[in-house]
């Protein structure tokens, strides 16, 4: 006969074994005395450990011990309230408030910036020197109120090359004279 | 902890508004209630009765403080015991270790008014007794000991509360219950 050992009893008394071993142990009990006063002396002494749980320690007077805590305890909560209605009250409902308002204004804000009649890059530089510009009658060299034009209104397919050093080049096919034609403008 | 005292403000706060006088009473009878459970529930864990009180008081005031008014006591009471528990736990853990008083070295041994002094002397006697036998526990295996088969917490709960998983709970359930044992025979014999 295989006996079970002495953590499955322990653990057979508090019933934490799973539902297989639990009934190993519990048919085990039935045919074995020795391993069954094993798991009643486990039972027993867990019995007496919650017995005891319930007194008080010896050395204590409860009815006065009880007084001090009940009085300490209104104190305390006394105490409580004295700090927290100068500090925690208002603080919660505040933070929430603005944690909710900051960010939706915050994003109105920048719907409103993106969105709003803000004067063109190019036309903001013209006020302060030379501007080239492509458009749909050819390349514009403007400089304060000065404007130079290089037209090429009739030709179709015109491409458009900007280079970061100030300079526009347009390339096409001249309607009149069936010619490629490149014009390249600088900006100084 | 917080998550347990979040529960315990919603646990407090499903019903009507009472009046001041109301909510002071029922304080009050929240605290008869359930002072002497929690003092003996710290108290356990603890091992001595002036930790035990300092303890019982943080609980009782962290409770109420937040709970507001107490309606649903039932409720309130089950989170009481949750804090007394983490509360317990945490002292232990700052400290390391529970500290049992010998009845020898309370500087002003007290008897209860309604005992005689035979009962008192059985009384100390068998706390003592079971107080040593706990001594012999690891502080993790008297932890888990204490909050199953005393406070009769499920293994899950202890071993959330413990901060450790079901198996290692149960080994020390298991490690506890043997020590135990083998003690109380001990004695006996």
């Amino acid at each position: 006969m295989r006996h079970p050992n002495e953590t499955d009893l322990a653990l057979y008394a508090g019933r934490e074994l799973g539902w297989f071993e639990r009934r190993r142990v519990a048919r085990h009990l039935t045919e074995c005395a020795l391993c069954r006063r094993e798991a009643e002396a486990f039972g027993a002494a867990r019995a007496e450990l919650a017995a005891s749980a319930v007194e008080i320690p010896a050395e204590v007077n409860w009815g006065r011990l009880a007084a001090e805590m009940r009085a300490n305890i209104h104190v305390g909560l006394a105490a409580g309230e004295c700090v927290g209605s100068a500090e925690v009250e208002p603080w919660p409902f505040f933070r929430r408030a603005a944690a909710t308002v900051v960010p939706v204004a915050l994003l109105l804000l920048a719907g409103w910036w993106l969105q709003s009649d803000r004067p063109h890059p190019a036309e903001m530089a013209a006020e302060e020197g030379v501007v080239l510009r492509a458009t749909s009658e050819g390349i514009e060299l403007r400089e304060g109120g000065r404007l130079l034009s290089l037209q090429n209104h009739d030709s179709q397919d015109v491409t458009y090359t900007v280079s970061m050093q100030g300079a526009i080049r347009a390339r096409y096919v001249d309607s009149e004279t069936g010619q490629v034609t490149i014009n390249h403008v600088y900006a100084q | 902890m917080v998550t347990v005292l979040e529960d315990l403000r919603i646990a407090m706060s499903e019903a009507a508004e009472p009046t001041i006088h109301e909510g002071a009473e029922r304080q009050n009878r929240f605290i008869a209630e359930n002072l002497r459970r929690v003092f003996l529930m710290i108290y356990r864990m603890v091992g001595n009765v002036a930790d035990a009180q300092d303890l019982t008081q943080e609980v009782f005031i962290k409770c109420l403080q937040r709970g507001g008014q107490l309606r649903d006591a039932e409720k309130a009471a089950h989170w009481l015991s949750r804090i007394a528990t983490n509360t317990a736990i945490d002292f232990l853990r700052r400290n390391r270790r529970a500290s049992f008083t010998e009845i020898d070295e309370v500087a002003e041994p007290l008897t209860s008014q309604f005992d005689s002094p035979e009962q008192s002397v059985l009384r100390s006697e068998r706390r003592a007794y079971i107080d040593d036998g706990l001594r012999l526990l690891t502080e993790r295996e008297r932890l888990a000991l204490l909050l199953r088969d005393v406070d009769g917490l499920p293994a899950e709960e202890v071993a959330r509360q413990l901060g450790c998983s079901k198996a290692t709970v149960r080994s020390h359930i298991a490690n506890a219950r043997i020590k135990f044992r083998r003690y109380v025979e001990r004695r006996r014999s």
